[in-house]
């Protein structure tokens, strides 16, 4: 394994202090170690308020006090299991800033407690309330996208299928795409580092457990038919090589490109899954928040300026 | 895996206008036709202006007035036999107004007129040039990094093993590592899209003399000993799917890492070889761009 010496640094740091995998404890606490490493961002931004969007608690992040602002809803990672608003709330600081374009956090409810459809319905509820109320929201509804990480990115994914509202740009940063788990990458990557691949049974099984069929496109969304993949709005995917999602990810963008939607796909080598919520540690990290950003400041930039 | 849309359009623009074949070209005839399909530059410059580099004719961008700035090295794209600072003055200007800092753009010797080790000699002599004339530049010496794409990025390659000055970054756009072509990439992309594995050999035919050792450091530095990989400056390796020399940009990386050396490699899936040159066309160039002048400006300031 040839990982970048800063990610290997960083990951034998982090196995120095979490002796368990998450197949191992209770979602309690996973979340609870999770929550404590959790980095507190102190980057200012303009305007940063909680919201109630139909019922779904979100976070507002406003890049300044333009009211016809583009906006994208984020879903966290986390395995469907872990993660809040909190522990991605420095990532969207900074990509709120770096694309000048607004961010809505989703705290959708967490598995297993809530298994499938509910977190799920939770990101569309919240992607239907920032549509109805872009007035508000200061947002225009005509440039609204999704992204996510990880289960983030399997929400975004599903989310700019099922398309509750018209939706220009998907960012999917290691999205799951497949609950299969066959793809080489699942044996190449294993052990991790970071996620392993009973890591993975583990949040799978508490996301879905016999509720659907893993070929179900709403948990697995590699598998919908090339029409509603045609239909898909342009798409950023960023896959990690030392990571069991990378080639799920990667053919989830080859899907796209064959049924003629624009995806750029790209593969940093030396990294591992979570690299990009990491980014305060990692320069790969920094790079890749960048390109997003500048990504979705084209892409959600108002269409005289495109 | 399939080509970005955006890709597929502007190849189907440039099959339709036509063009020779390269290896049923001579080098003349191709740099001719290579020259009259350049689009004019879009972006607007501080300064630019033509310099010779210790006899090395180059071209200096500047984006501001600051005398201290920091040194971008570029060695040009063209298999050593085509392209010149004319053909990717588009991509210094973007390099240095995104960076903040200055691009040295060196119009090395090109094959069959002036065959391997020329291109290389140019190099090192130019970069040593730039480091010795760092107050007539505007730079500062301490802070110099190369970068190049394709054969600029096997210079550059080559330099950052050399070292003949000290070096902050090494910026390698699908570098050229192995002219032995024994990777798979160049199997699996030999007919391109744009460069094939029949125009490599071309290129590498007219630039290797008959005889020379393919794996000379001069030539292949993924060949190099593990000495002459320790100890150079970080890296960064952006390759493209659909390219013959895809492979061995990303091994060399993993070389590169395997030696001490922090090196971020990033691949394009659905671009192809030259995709980095066509910045402002393709959104894959435009964020290409943005990681490869955004890495470069952080090691030039620190």
């Amino acid at each position: 394994m040839t990982l970048h010496p800063q990610a290997a640094r960083l990951i034998a740091v982090m196995e120095s202090r979490q002796q368990k995998g998450f197949s191992e404890v209770t979602p309690q606490e996973a979340r609870a170690a999770r929550a404590a490493t959790d980095y507190k961002s102190n980057e200012h931004v303009h305007e940063m308020r909680d919201v109630n969007a139909l019922g779904v608690r979100c976070r507002l992040y406003k890049p300044s006090a333009d009211n016809n602002l583009g906006l994208m809803v984020f879903f966290h990672g986390g395995g469907w299991v872990l993660g809040s608003i909190e522990s991605h709330d420095g990532l969207c600081r900074t990509l709120a800033n770096q694309s000048g374009q607004a961010i809505l956090s989703v705290d959708y409810r967490l598995a297993p407690e809530d298994p499938f459809p509910n977190g799920l319905e939770d990101c569309i509820r919240a992607t239907l309330w920032a549509h109805q109320n872009a007035d508000e929201l200061g947002i225009d509804p005509t440039r609204i996208s999704v992204g996510g990480d990880s289960a983030g990115g399997n929400f975004a994914a599903v989310v700019a299928q099922l398309q509750p509202v018209p939706l220009v740009f998907q960012v999917l940063i290691y999205p799951v795409t497949d609950c299969t788990m066959k793809t080489p990458s699942y044996v190449e990557n294993a052990e991790g580092p970071f996620l392993r691949a009973n890591d993975m049974a583990a949040f799978i099984d508490a996301y879905i457990g016999d509720i659907t069929s893993p070929q179900d496109p709403r948990v697995s969304p590699i598998s919908a038919s090339p029409s509603t993949l045609a239909s898909c709005p342009p798409a950023l995917i960023i896959t990690a090589h030392h990571d069991p999602l990378r080639d799920e990810g990667e053919e989830y963008g080859a899907a796209l490109l064959a049924n003629g939607v624009e995806a750029s796909i790209v593969r940093y080598f030396g990294m591992f899954h979570g690299f990009v919520s990491l980014f305060p540690w990692l320069d790969d990290g920094k790079t890749a928040v960048s390109l997003i950003a500048s990504a979705m400041r084209t892409a959600l930039a108002p269409p005289r300026n495109k | 895996m399939a080509l970005h849309p955006q890709a597929t359009a502007i190849l189907t623009m440039m099959a339709a206008m036509g063009g020779p074949v390269i290896e049923e070209s001579t080098p003349t005839e191709f740099r001719e036709y290579y020259a009259s399909r350049q689009v004019p530059p879009t972006e607007t410059m501080f300064e630019i202006r033509d310099i010779s580099a210790g006899g090395v004719p180059s071209r200096l961008y500047r984006p501001n007035d600051n005398k201290d700035l920091g040194l971008l090295v570029y060695y040009h794209g063209g298999g050593w036999v085509i392209g010149n600072v004319d053909s990717h003055d588009s991509i210094c200007r973007s390099l240095a107004n995104k960076m903040g800092h200055a691009v040295l753009s060196v119009d090395y010797r090109l094959a069959p007129e002036h065959p391997w080790p020329a291109a290389a000699e140019d190099a090192l002599c130019s970069l040593r040039w730039a480091y010795d004339n760092a107050t007539e530049l505007g730079i500062n010496p301490d802070r110099i990094a190369v970068g190049g794409d394709s054969a600029g990025g096997n210079l550059a390659a080559i330099v950052s093993q050399q070292r003949p000055v000290p070096l902050v970054f090494q910026m390698l756009i699908y570098p050229a590592t192995d002219m032995s072509q024994s990777f798979p990439s160049h199997t699996e992309n030999a007919a391109g899209p744009v460069l094939t594995k029949g125009a490599m050999s071309w290129f590498i035919g007219h630039y290797m003399p008959q005889g020379a050792d393919m794996k000379d450091p001069l030539a292949s530095p993924g060949f190099s000993p593990d000495n002459l990989l320790k100890g150079a400056p970080p890296a960064l390796i952006i390759t493209a799917e659909h390219d013959p020399l895809r492979d061995e940009g990303e091994a060399y990386g993993r070389r590169l890492i395997e030696n001490g050396v922090t090196t971020s490699i990033i691949r394009y899936n659905g671009m192809f070889h030259s995709f980095f040159g066509m910045v402002g066309l393709l959104d894959d160039a435009n964020t290409a761009h943005l990681v490869a002048a955004n890495m470069t400006a952080k090691a030039l300031s620190e």
